[in-house]
């Protein structure tokens, strides 16, 4: 399934399907959460395609994915998208030597990233700037990572067809 | 042919690659020194901004006419409670409005200049909320075209919402009331004893923020309202933060802090006003 040439309108298509789950999430979902966590299935776009085609894609909707958090959050910019690139860098290639575009290993994948997410963010912010405890961080981590998982059929479903449909040409 | 390695990626694509990570590193420290979103942050809020207005429009289309059917009964009983307190307020009102006159009767007297306060406001709607529960921002559909700065005072008519802390054209971010970077004068409304109101990452999980900086021989009590200081002229004075619920020992055991819970629900708030000027002579 893992193509080595780039398909433009395949990236174009993974870029609109992120802003597209970016827009829900933020306006008709933004204020609906399930026992007081939102859902939030951007990180397993990254996942789906690094898996599905390969570090290439996985870097570029690395890069999109990272920019629309850019976007929802006030602070410095820059960094999401340097995550997020590096993670579906990483993912790609891992997934070439090791696993499959199955949607069980892209539920562990995701599940690996946000959990490596969420300790990024205690360590470099929660904790120095705002003196924020582990016990409720690594709560809203797995509350987080379980309702990404979850939910991370509707960014899955979605890349593994337009994958197919590249893949099939 | 060209070779690739066992990933599958060529050499341009690795450069391209480190590249890309190099600009992430410039945008951060861009935004960073300046406070600023980075250029490609604002190109890509310049393409999500409509959509973001239009799927908002229709999800509050359709969840007014869902909510004439499914909050109808909690509506009616809503407003025969808000009629009852109503009735009580008038005469509260009215006996108000004779102390008002009599203030200014007698500053007038002593040679004190008139109070004053005027808040000139801009009328915006929520538009998204960021994803995720590592911070509560808002987006308003309002930004520097229609007068909103960085710093402006977002309210409503129950209190506080936060503040402006990104602008761009049409839009605007906000810092809310409980979110970890809020901070500001705040005053206990009984005792006129200052503090700070500022968030807390602890607190922001429940939806609360905390008043900071009280002394040992504070009189802060449970059921206490906390407004706005207006102390530095940053915010004005007078609008509501919220209530205390509980009273709390620092970590240092020399001070106390306060749990507020605010009047404004950040989760839910859809309609705001951004404060964009005001005077204030009441001091």
């Amino acid at each position: 399934m893992q193509r080595e040439r780039l398909s433009i309108p395949k990236i174009v298509l993974y870029i609109l399907l992120a802003l597209l789950l970016y827009v829900v999430q933020t306006t008709l979902f933004g204020a609906w959460s399930i026992a007081g966590y939102h859902v939030d299935v951007l990180p397993a776009l990254v996942v789906a395609a690094a898996l599905l085609d390969g570090p290439a894609e996985g870097m570029i909707v690395g890069i999109a994915v990272g920019l629309l958090y850019d976007l929802g959050f006030i602070g410095i910019d820059g960094l999401y998208p340097l995550f997020f690139l590096l993670f579906g860098l990483g993912a790609g290639v891992f997934s070439r030597m090791a696993l499959s575009g199955s949607y069980v290993s892209m539920l562990l994948t995701t599940a690996f990233e946000m959990v490596l997410l969420g300790l990024l963010r205690y360590f470099a912010y929660l904790l120095p700037q705002a003196g924020a405890s582990l016990g409720l961080v690594l709560r809203q981590v797995a509350a987080g990572t379980l309702l990404t998982c979850l939910f991370s059929f509707v960014a899955y479903f979605p890349m593994r067809r337009i994958s197919r449909l590249f893949a099939d040409r | 042919m060209r070779r690739r390695n066992r990933t599958g990626m060529g050499s341009r694509f690795l450069i391209g690659g480190a590249v890309v990570a190099a600009l992430c590193v410039l945008s951060a420290l861009y935004s960073g020194i300046t406070g600023n979103p980075s250029p490609v942050t604002r190109v890509v809020r310049f393409v999500t901004t409509p959509v973001q207005r239009a799927a908002s429009g229709i999800g509050g289309f359709f969840g007014k006419g869902l909510s004439y059917f499914t909050d109808f009964d909690a509506l009616q009983a809503e407003n025969e409670e808000l009629r009852r307190q109503l009735r009580e307020m008038e005469q509260t009102v009215r006996d108000a409005e004779l102390a008002l006159e009599e203030n200014a009767r007698l500053r007038q007297q002593a040679g004190q200049p008139e109070r004053q306060r005027d808040l000139t406001t801009v009328e915006a709607e929520v538009i998204a909320r960021n994803p995720g529960d590592w911070a509560t921002t808002l987006t308003l559909d309002k930004g520097s075209n229609h007068g909103v700065e960085v710093g402006d005072l977002v309210i409503t008519v129950d209190g506080m919402a936060g503040y402006v802390s990104e602008v761009a054209g049409n839009t605007c971010e906000i810092t809310t009331v409980v979110d970890v970077e809020m901070q500001c004068g705040a005053l206990i409304t009984r005792t006129r004893e200052t503090a700070i109101a500022e968030g807390d990452y602890d607190l922001m999980a429940e939806g609360n923020l905390r008043l900071s900086y009280l002394t040992e021989d504070a009189s802060v009590v449970i059921g206490d309202t906390v407004e706005t200081s207006g102390r530095g002229g940053v915010f004005p004075k007078g609008v509501m933060i919220g209530t205390v619920e509980n009273v709390l020992p620092e970590d240092n055991g020399i001070s106390y802090y306060a749990v507020l819970r605010p009047f404004v629900d950040v989760d839910t708030v859809s309609s705001v006003s951004i404060v964009t000027d005001y005077t204030d002579t009441t001091e």
